[in-house]
């Protein structure tokens, strides 16, 4: 059975292997292409280039179904299972018309084929006529284990699915995957958790930015290899900051006290310093991005307070009047308005200071704009060309200008080097160091271990919403103390 | 010359650039032109005597006037279906007053802060409780409709003192020059009208840049509610009597109006107050002329529709999120149409 895959930018020309009677396990950093390369062996997405031969047959499916019906069956990250509707609907979406008479379904032979495709699983505790959203997300992800087994996979891919999971449902997957096995079938296995990875895995495929690093068999599996193939990278010298001078202002600019969110975060506390930079980083879903939000009042909060010189933050409004910016990750949908053109976003925070009496004067706005382009040098027709058109480096210039021109002294940064092109992010990198000489506070949440240790006084490390750990700059740092703590 | 003629291109340039920057601007306006001419074409310049001249302005004008305020809350994204009713509701309660003795002016005043406060009960439904736009300005229209035709069922209600200064042209076209002037502003240069716009953009992206959107969608329904006020209490002085169906039909009218005019149907940073001007006149000298010219009323609703249809496709076709926004809306004129 052979596999080679040629797509772009997530994916950059890996070839993959997956021999028949093996969990092959697939490990790498958040964005490594882990994802990206399974969802297209299931059909979820195409590559841009390459092939794919299944038992020595060219493979392309179209979509899932085709997928399915050559054998290939993927258990998702994320929720892949539509709430609304009942738990044998959910199963079997898409093939209802197997189960109809006209257009009248039988909800009987539904419900029975729902409760045998779990039985095959060992479930039998579903009810599966009840709605999909009275099920807790345990058993909303069994249902989707038992879903994808319906077709007696050949290649079942299990997408960070335990990490959901407890130990009884952990039992049924690793079950599961024996039993594949057992039956001289392949199993793709993605965790984080390295343990578990040595654990159940025969081979194992380690991916750094969309190139396959390389390949490891069971006697080699190594805890500390395995993290060095994942992370790897040197640091080049002038990219990131070059002192390891980690000291700051004493000043306390901004203080987030037993910080409770709706989602992950639990009892969080820090202290942002005047000139200091403050690194926050840990697995995506550790709960730092919402910390993020958190700060610029974005999400409501169900206890503990962010205040900012003694002021209560908590809307997004008061955040910006107390000199707060904020950059999302989600930069296209949430920071900027793509169809309006440059000038309107960069002068909408700091409308109040181009205008008088509540006037905005045009030829201000203009002057303003102009300066806030040449400033960060953004590469553009003018104010008035559409955002859209710019480049992702030069959008994200954009998200930037909007708080630098205000004089934002607190600037939370999620991911701002997401998506942008190496001399966009050097650049970005000189700001930052600038921004923390003039006395500004910058919180940078980020992904990447190398970018937290080549520029932040201190970094935070988070796990499961909490705090794990906290490290000062320092030269000696590396990155595996860091992921040590994330996972 | 070489130096002229190197600035005439300059010139040229200066002007395509813009023409292709505002094409929601310009083409209303073209379109405004034609449609004044290739009417006075067809009728023979009939159809612009004096006397019916008036007619049109008096039908484009509580169009004109309810659209200029109704475009804040359009800017931002919503819609807002009460309008006709609420003048309803608040040419009521001018009426009544006029008839227990209250000055005129007083009158005026208390339609408008009426007209006011109906939208800002609309609009705290849908910004503060999170009731969709068109779902709870639907239901302030029925709430406004229904209590006008309880009370008119009972006792007539029409004004009885001397409204005339209020029904003569130049107070009118002063009123109408005053709210254009002050919405203008509001819309282009103020901070209300800017950070409408940029919530009819992407109220996500808006929010996250500080802005406090419920408090700017509310004034947004103020703004309106001020218009509508106006718009009702100039009405009620023209036709001297409430009725049930007072103003009933203008707030889909005013919704095909400002799209005729160029207003993108989700908001956001082109909203032009010259959208609010432009339509209303073009549906009503199109309207007026298509009876002139002798077609008979189900004939002209139909008309109107296809013409609308025409103008969105070149307004907005390459935009396919705009065009979905729009069939919505398209809908609703067609039902008006059968519903008629």
């Amino acid at each position: 059975m052979v596999k080679t895959f040629g797509a772009t930018k997530a994916l950059r020309g890996v070839d993959f292997v997956l021999n028949r009677g093996e969990v092959r396990g697939l490990v790498g950093e958040n964005g490594s292409g882990k994802s990206t390369m399974t969802s297209i062996i299931a059909g979820f997405q195409k590559c841009d280039s390459g092939e794919m031969f299944l038992e020595g047959k060219p493979y392309a499916p179209a979509n899932v179904r085709e997928a399915r019906d050559s054998k290939v069956a993927m258990i998702v990250q994320e929720i892949g299972t539509i709430g609304g509707i009942g738990i044998a609907e959910n199963m079997f979406l898409g093939e209802i018309q197997n189960f109809s008479r006209g257009s009248i379904v039988e909800k009987k032979k539904l419900h029975e084929e729902a409760k045998k495709a779990f039985e095959k699983i060992g479930v039998t505790t579903i009810d599966t006529s009840r709605p999909t959203t009275s099920i807790n997300l345990e058993d909303r992800k069994l249902l989707e284990v038992a879903s994808a087994m319906r077709c007696d996979p050949d290649i079942l891919i299990v997408d960070e699915t335990t990490t959901a999971l407890s130990q009884n449902g952990r039992e049924i997957i690793y079950g599961l995957m024996k039993k594949q096995v057992a039956e001289n079938k392949s199993v793709i296995f993605i965790s984080h958790d390295l343990d578990e990875i040595i654990e159940v895995c025969d081979n194992l495929t380690v991916l750094r930015d969309g190139v396959m690093i390389g390949d490891l068999s069971k006697p080699e599996f190594e805890k500390n290899k395995i993290q060095n193939m994942m992370v790897g990278r040197e640091i080049k010298g002038d990219y990131y900051r070059a002192d390891y001078d980690g000291s700051h202002g004493d000043r306390v600019v901004m203080k987030v006290e037993h910080l409770y969110g709706l989602h992950t975060l639990r009892d969080v506390n820090l202290e942002l310093h005047e000139g200091e930079i403050l690194g926050i980083g840990g697995l995506s879903e550790c709960g730092m991005h919402e910390l993020g939000r958190a700060m610029f009042g974005v999400d409501i909060m169900v206890s503990g307070q962010i205040t900012v010189n003694g002021r209560k933050i908590s809307k997004t409004h008061q955040a910006a009047a107390a000199g707060i910016g904020y950059v999302s990750k989600n930069r296209d949908t949430e920071s900027l308005m793509l169809q309006a053109g440059i000038g309107f976003n960069i002068t909408i925070p700091s409308l109040e200071k181009i205008s008088s009496f509540g006037i905005i004067s045009k030829a201000r706005e203009k002057q303003y704009t102009q300066q806030q382009i040449d400033a960060l040098s953004i590469k553009c027709e003018g104010g008035q060309q559409k955002t859209r058109a710019l480049s992702g480096g030069n959008k994200q210039k954009v998200a930037f200008a909007k708080w630098l021109g205000k004089g934002s002294q607190i600037l939370v940064f999620d991911c701002p080097t997401r998506g942008v092109d190496v001399g966009v992010k050097a650049a970005m990198y000189r700001l930052i160091e600038d921004l923390k000489k003039n006395g500004h506070a910058i919180v940078l949440i980020s992904e990447e271990l190398q970018e937290l240790i080549g520029m932040s006084d201190r970094i935070i490390i988070m796990k499961n919403g909490r705090i794990e750990g906290e490290h000062l700059r320092s030269s000696d740092l590396s990155e595996h103390d860091l992921i040590r703590e994330m996972i | 010359m070489m130096r002229n003629r190197q600035i005439a291109v300059f010139e040229d340039n200066d002007m395509q650039e813009y023409i292709k920057n505002n094409r929601n601007v310009v083409t209303p306006i073209i379109g405004m032109i034609l449609v004044i001419l290739v009417f006075g074409f067809a009728t023979g310049w009939k159809n612009y005597t004096a006397n019916n001249l008036q007619t049109i302005l008096n039908q484009s004008y509580s169009l004109a006037i309810l659209a200029m305020g109704l475009i804040f809350i359009f800017a931002h994204g919503g819609i807002d279906f009460s309008c006709a009713s609420v003048m309803a509701f608040s040419g009521l309660i001018a009426g009544l007053l006029m008839q227990i003795g209250v000055p005129v002016v007083i009158c005026g005043i208390a339609c408008v802060l009426v007209g006011t406060i109906c939208s800002v009960i609309t609009g705290a439904l849908t910004v503060v409780f999170g009731v969709p736009a068109f779902i709870s300005s639907i239901c302030m229209m029925n709430i406004c409709r229904g209590i006008v035709m309880a009370v008119i069922a009972t006792n007539a209600v029409s004004v009885t003192v001397d409204v005339s200064a209020f029904k003569s042209w130049p107070v009118k076209i002063i009123v109408l020059i005053v709210v254009f002037i002050v919405t203008t502003f509001l819309l282009s240069k103020s901070l209300i009208g800017r950070y409408n716009k940029a919530i009819g953009e992407n109220s996500v992206a808006a929010e996250q840049s500080g802005i406090s959107v419920k408090k700017y969608r509310l004034l947004a329904y103020m703004i309106s509610g001020v218009c509508v006020g106006i718009a009702a209490f100039f009405l009620l002085c023209r036709t001297g009597r409430m009725a049930t169906g007072f103003a009933n039909g203008l707030q889909l009218e005013v919704i095909v109006a400002l799209m005729l005019g160029g207003l993108p149907p989700r908001g956001g940073y082109r909203s032009n107050i010259v959208s609010a001007i432009a339509g209303p006149l073009i549906l009503t000298v199109l309207g007026n002329g298509l009876v002139i010219l002798g077609m008979d009323d189900l004939m002209t609703e139909g008309i109107k529709g296809l013409v609308f249809l025409a103008v969105v496709f070149v307004n907005y076709r390459g935009s396919s999120e705009s065009i979905t926004g729009l069939f919505g809306k398209i809908g609703l004129d067609s039902k008006k149409m059968l519903l008629k």
